[in-house]
Formats: structure tokens, sequence, C-alpha cells
């Protein structure tokens, strides 16, 4: 079995036998060979990318740029064009923060209810600042293709920016954004588009070179990789409109006291010493992907969350509020528990879930109930894991979300 | 229901999951449309949020950093005496109930009887040793500090009587 091979690649599960980990959308578990390549960075290189003043030295510098490589890659996109962040969420506020310039009164920015918190904020700051509009696009569950239409129903005149999830963190519904942003572009061509494509990116590539999309972000964690690197990609067209938001160091070609030129490329919009373990780690996690048949072990998970609705749906008293869509999450909710008592009692069962609106914090109009249990997985999770789950969900009873502290 | 008592009364449990379904001192619309509740006099400030305005109390909204826990407690203090208190909102059962019988419970005394309780439920949370005999039913809720991911809830109402009680 091809799939408890990718598992002995996690020492995780080595460490943590008893745990049932389902909370992957908050962040990933990371394969050993991520885990090595951050350790080999500190132990045996651990020099500046910055410093290319001999080949030993360079060796850092290499790997930046080859990771750089890796990622274009799995974007289908110009590694030019791919500058790296922190994270998703700075990404998007420096997206924001840039394209601020553009922004007019009464413009609009159009987003959907179902966007993570890093994809709400960062707009609120334009409005402000702008005295422009957010506008949302209603999101449905069960068809992807309504969502889509919600969004281009949405465009007139004033619209300026779109920017979504091609996954969502909540609902777990996906958005082929490609597609959608050539339907936004035959509209008004000048819309600017932004994808949000943290979630999608954990299991699935993007199409960027057969694509119109401006701008997308994600983050390294969500993919295998480690926490604190993430990315934007940002296409032709806006690389030289927009300016660096955080200037400083290695960005910079000439500094006169009056002035100061910019570096080409993406090291313009890399100002000081970026996280070179993580990316060392995202290098790793990337490659890690190559070795993986994506669209199959995809096609596994999207079986195994169909499983797991059809059991819990089984039990009296749960309500699955995504019920079979392909999506690697499930979100939940037992009549009468508050979701946190809920999560919590999984947590004492060793099985790790998330309660709330994980930072989806619009999306409890779509349905319907203001917070749930989200169950995540990723490549790594197995059949068993979501059967301890649902056992322990048939053996709960009322009164049990107690255990161990009243 | 009776208070817990450790030998022949109701467990702690029961005790909990008899106020969680059954507050005794939470408002909420249904309050407001109960004629037999018309001796306040109040008003919806954020529905989406469960915070009212009350005629003659001094309010509080506190909200949990990590979860969605957002309780909003009134007290009515008159002479240095809390006269009545209620709480508003949702939460899991941990902050809920916590909040529902401090309510009960620092009803009728005076800021400084008030203060002691809430310093040793403090003490409790925290594992420290404290007069269990002043605590009553809040006795429940020992354990909470054995479980440091639930702490904060155990302490989402109570802070806000806390901020109100230590207002000058």
């Amino acid at each position: 079995m091809i799939h408890n091979r990718i598992r002995d690649d996690f020492r995780w599960f080595k460490n943590n036998p008893e745990i049932v980990y389902l909370d992957s959308a908050a962040t990933s578990l990371k394969p050993y060979s991520v885990v090595d390549a951050t350790i080999k960075y500190y132990e045996y290189h651990c020099t500046n990318p910055h410093n290319s003043d001999s080949t030993f030295a360079y060796k850092a510098h290499k790997i930046v740029d080859e990771t750089r490589k890796l990622l274009a890659d799995f974007l289908n996109a110009n590694h030019n064009n791919v500058v790296f962040t922190p994270g998703a969420t700075f990404s998007l506020n420096m997206i924001a923060s840039s394209l601020s310039k553009f922004i007019n009164s009464d413009d609009e920015i159009i987003l959907t209810n179902a966007e993570h918190a890093s994809n709400i904020l960062p707009w609120f700051e334009i409005r402000e600042n702008k005295k422009a509009n957010i506008v949302y696009a209603d999101t449905n569950i069960f068809d992807n293709s309504k969502t889509e239409k919600n969004i281009l129903s949405k465009i007139n005149d004033k619209t300026k920016i779109i920017s979504f999830a091609n996954g969502t963190n909540l609902i777990g519904t996906e958005i082929d954004a490609e597609s959608l942003s050539k339907k936004i572009k035959e509209i008004n061509p000048n819309i600017i588009v932004i994808v949000d494509a943290t979630q999608y990116l954990g299991h699935k590539m993007m199409d960027l070179k057969n694509s119109n999309i401006d701008f997308v972000v994600g983050s390294a964690h969500k993919m295998l990789g480690p926490t604190g690197i993430g990315f934007m990609y940002i296409n032709d067209t806006f690389f030289n409109k927009i300016n660096p938001m955080v200037v400083g160091g290695g960005m910079n070609h000439a500094i006169r006291k009056e002035y100061y030129t910019l570096l080409d490329g993406p090291s313009k919009f890399e100002a000081g010493t970026i996280n070179v373990a993580g990316i060392y780690g995202f290098n790793a996690s990337l490659k890690y992907y190559q070795t993986l048949d994506m669209e199959k072990e995809c096609n596994r998970i999207y079986e195994l969350k169909k499983y797991l609705d059809d059991e819990l749906s089984k039990i009296k008293n749960i309500t699955i509020h995504n019920k079979g869509i392909n999506s690697f999450i499930t979100i939940f909710s037992y009549d009468g528990i508050f979701s946190q008592d809920l999560a919590s009692y999984l947590g004492l069962q060793n099985i790790i879930v998330r309660s709330g609106l994980s930072c989806a914090k619009l999306a409890d109009e779509i349905i319907n109930i203001p917070h749930v249990v989200r169950v995540s997985m990723h490549f790594y999770t197995s059949k068993n894991d979501i059967d301890k789950l649902i056992d322990v969900m048939k053996n709960f009873k009322k009164g049990d979300e107690f255990n161990g502290f009243i | 229901m009776d208070s817990f008592n450790k030998k022949n009364g109701p467990s702690m449990r029961e005790v909990v999951s008899y106020y969680l379904d059954k507050p005794m001192n939470k408002i909420d619309l249904s309050f407001l449309n109960d004629k037999s509740n018309t001796k306040l006099t109040f008003s919806v400030k954020d529905d989406a949020n469960g915070i009212y305005e009350i005629e003659g109390y001094e309010s509080f909204n506190n909200k949990s950093s990590s979860c969605i826990d957002n309780i909003t407690v009134y007290l009515k203090i008159d002479n240095n005496i809390v006269i009545d208190a209620k709480f508003s909102g949702f939460g899991c059962a941990v902050s809920t109930v916590s909040t529902d019988l401090l309510c009960r419970i620092i009803v009728n005394k005076t800021k400084e009887e008030v203060k002691l309780i809430l310093d040793n439920y403090f003490k409790m949370i925290s594992s420290e040793e404290y007069d269990e005999s002043i605590l009553d039913d809040l006795n429940a809720f020992q354990s909470v500090a054995e479980h440091a991911h639930r702490i904060k809830c155990a302490l989402v109402g109570v802070n806000a009587i806390s901020k109100i009680i230590e207002k000058k």
C-alpha cells in the first residue's frame, strides 16, 4: 500500500502513536526530509544568501534560487514572478497596501463570505483609508459554479479588485481560479484578480502560465513545509507597477543621500534576510510533492471525506454542514453541544480537531450556525484515523464532554 | 436544584449539566419577551453578539481570544452591595455555567465579599489552595485547573464580573 509509505515519511506519527491528527487545514505535518533540510541549513551551511563572495557561502543562495524554481514549477509560473514572504497573511497585507494607490473612493472590492480573516481585514484598511466599498459574494457549499456566478454577478463599473480563496479553510469548497479569472477579465480586463491559494496548494498545483490571475498567495506550512515562510506570485503587469512595501537590505541596488534604486526581480520585494531555514524546508516539501501521485492521493482523501460524512450522518444529533463535497474538510455539529466542548472532548480522546469558525468569521451565514467542529485531512490521513473519529462519535453521549474535568 | 454536596447531593457533572440547560441568570430575547420578567427594563445593543443594555445595571463584555466565547455580565450595585447579576451571550459549558453560578452566588454580597469569592475562584483555577466553603457549586470547576486549554473558558464571564467589581 503506497499510503503507508507516506505515513512512514512523517516522524510525527512515530513520536505520537496515540494521537489522531485531523487539523491539517490549520497546519500540515512535515515529512522528515523537510525537518532535516532546515537542520541542514543551520548545521552545515548557515550563511546569508545575500553573500555570494565564496563558493561556500553561495550554497545558501543556490538553495533559495532552486526553491523559487521548484515553487514556480508547482504554480506553473515563471520563477521571476515568485516572491518569498513570511506567509500568506503577510502576502495579502503587502498586496492590499501596495494596491491601495490604485483605489479611489467608491471603488468596489469583491470578496466572498467564506474568506479567511487574512483575506478580509487587509481590505478593511483600504475601505477605511480610501472610502472604498467591500462587496461580499455568497458562497454556495454544494455548487461551486453558483459561487462563481455570485462573484461575477457582483461586478460593475466600480469593481477594482476581486480577491477570493480557491480553497476555503472552513467550508472546504474549491473554485477553479484560473477559469474564474478568465471570466472576470472577459467582463473587465482591468479588474485585479487575487487568489488566496493557501488551502488549495496543500493538495493541488496551479497553472498560472495559462491564466491571467494577477496575484496568488500561499504558506509553506500548509504544504508539508515549515512555518514562517510563504510567497506571493505577482504577474508581469504588476511586477513593475507596485513598490516594495518593506524596504531595507537586499532589495536596493544603489543608495545615494537623496534617493535609492531597486534591484530587479523578486529580490526587490524581499527586504532583509528572509527565513532561509524555512526556504530549505520549503525546498524539501516541494521535492516531496514530486514523489507523490497528487491526483490519486487527492481523490483518495475526497473519498475518505465522503466515507466520514456518510458514517457521521448515521449518528443521531450530528449534522454535517458540507456533506459529500469534494474536499479535505468536514464540518459538523452535535445538537445541544457547544463546538468547543465537543472538540475538547475529542482532544481528551486523542483526536485533534478544531472548533469555532477557524478564522472564517463571516462564514456563519453560509452554514446558518455560529460555530462547528472542523475535521481537516491531508495526504497522510489514513482510514484508520477516520475510523477512530467515527468510533468515538458513535459512543459519545451528552455529558461526556465534561469527562476528565467536571 | 440543590447545591452540590460532596456526600449525597447531585454530582458536579449533574450540577453543570443542569445549569447548562437551564441557566438561572441568562438574559436573551426570549427573556425580553417573557412578561414575568418585566421588572427589568432592557434593550438590544448588539443582537449578533447578544449584548443588551439594562437600566440601572453596569455591564462588561468579555471575549476569549482563541475561541468564540462572548459573554456580557450585568451587575446592579446599590450602596456597595450587588443587588442583582445577569449575563448574556454565548460560550462553552465551562464559560457559561461558571458565569451563571457566580451570578447567583454574588447576589446580596458586598463588593468586598464578592472580591473574596473571586479571589478564591482564581486560586482554584490556578491550582492554589483556596476556601472551598465559599465557592458553593463553583467547586464543580476544580479540575479545570488541570486542563490548561480550558482555563480561559473558566475565566471569560468571571473576569467580566471582576472588571465591574474592581471599578471605582
